[in-house]
């Protein structure tokens, strides 16, 4: 589980995941799994978080770019960040850091 | 006609090809070389419908020999349950090994993919006392097709497969879904059965083909034949027959779980998704609510029923 109290900490997706949008569902297919589960579809709020992992950014970052995008509450972005966070923790889908000092 | 239970089946021999082999899926050409010009390939009597001339302008040519293997080493990037290991070097070439006997304790075949995908080695243990290259040996055979067939426009996927008027019905299901039970009823019905278990889709200038494969369910067809894809439907056993369009946005992952893809590299996982995208535009994807009789071919194919009883 990824914290949601501690907006400092950076985020990035890992490479075990191949993301396509393929006739209007954003996919997400496990590389080197062997589960029941080879493949995920995004929202496209999520498929715009996972373009954004590419690179670290924080709960913050993330949730400016959603609120700016959907004019939502930045409140509101925040707890839809966390829980992206927490559903790709649960792939292990994202990797976390502390920020650099 | 009889449908065997799955590993029943007419006893197979096995033939040798003395210093070259050439093999044929679909498109797909793949070369097994000797550098000797002497060393044995065998293969079971089911794969020689695949043998094509070895002057064949071939995708993949693998140098071939028994040996001692001199296994890599360095960290696993993938495994599959013990069966075979691979390691992908910084060059983007693989290695990857396969192990056989009790608990795959045995490690048989050593396979090095250059990193142009284009060539190989294949080293194979010294276990046996032919001293051949098992060329359709299991996982490897197989192993190196569908790696190949995600890097040339193609896909392997648990399906049988019926051409009729040469157009192809592609019947897909996982183990126990009835392919072969369609197969059978599809033959029965006047149609040629190029593969019960396991079918090769290609799209190649915008066309989708179907194709069979030597790896066969228990109705035991295996042909390299193929046809234009005219009907994809997924099988799903129902008390009454009817067939549900699907959108394609579901026939894509539908057809994706059902693959025998790997999914070991980025670009194999796109180009995978490319061919079922071209596909699903392109030809119309149901699932099948079917009952084991001719009626439900009919209703697949359009074609009248035959008095045919059931099953």
């Amino acid at each position: 589980m990824i914290s949601g109290s501690v907006d400092s900490v950076e985020y990035r997706r890992r490479d075990n995941y191949v993301y396509r949008l393929t006739v209007g569902e954003h996919l997400l297919v496990a590389l080197h799994a062997r589960s029941d589960e080879p493949l995920y579809a995004l929202t496209p709020t999520g498929a715009q978080l996972w373009e954004r992992l590419s690179g670290w950014a924080s709960v913050d970052q993330l949730a400016e770019s959603l609120a700016t995008e959907y004019e939502i509450s930045i409140e509101e972005a925040r707890q839809d960040v966390r829980d992206f966070l927490d559903q790709l923790g649960s792939l292990n889908a994202v990797e976390s850091r502390e920020p650099a000092v | 006609m009889t449908i065997l239970p799955r590993g029943v089946g007419f006893a197979t021999s096995k033939v040798t090809y003395r210093g070259a082999l050439t093999l044929r899926f679909g498109h797909l050409v793949i070369a097994f070389r000797a550098p000797d010009g002497e060393t044995p390939f065998s293969i079971e009597e089911t794969h020689i419908p695949f043998v094509v001339p070895d002057d064949t302008p071939a995708d993949f040519e693998l140098t071939c020999r028994v040996a001692p293997l001199d296994l890599p080493t360095g960290p696993i990037t993938s495994s599959a349950g013990g069966s075979w290991d691979l390691r992908r070097g910084s060059d983007g070439g693989e290695d990857i090994v396969f192990r056989g006997g009790r608990d795959f304790g045995t490690d048989v075949w050593h396979l090095r993919i250059d990193p142009s995908f284009r060539t190989g080695t294949l080293t194979e243990a010294p276990i046996l006392p032919d001293r051949t290259v098992r060329a359709d040996g299991y996982p490897l055979l197989e192993y190196i097709v569908t790696r190949l067939l995600a890097r040339h426009d193609g896909v392997l996927i648990h399906a049988s497969t019926a051409i009729v008027d040469g157009a192809a019905y592609v019947f897909v299901g996982h183990s126990g879904a009835g392919k072969s039970t369609m197969a059978a009823i599809a033959e029965e019905a006047g149609a040629r059965i190029p593969t019960d278990d396991r079918t090769i889709l290609t799209i190649r200038s915008g066309q989708p083909f179907a194709w069979g494969t030597p790896w066969h369910g228990s109705l035991i067809r295996k042909s390299p034949d193929g046809a234009a894809l005219k009907r994809l439907y997924l099988l799903e056993k129902a008390p009454a027959d009817r067939c549900e369009p699907l959108p394609s946005s579901r026939a894509v992952k539908e057809l994706f779980v059902r693959l025998i893809q790997p999914r070991l590299h980025p670009t194999e996982v796109h180009d995978t998704l490319a061919v079922l995208e071209g596909i699903v535009e392109r030809v119309p994807v149901a699932i099948l609510y079917f009952r084991p009789t001719s009626a439900a071919f009919a209703l697949a194919t359009g074609r009248e029923a035959q008095s045919t009883p059931s099953l």
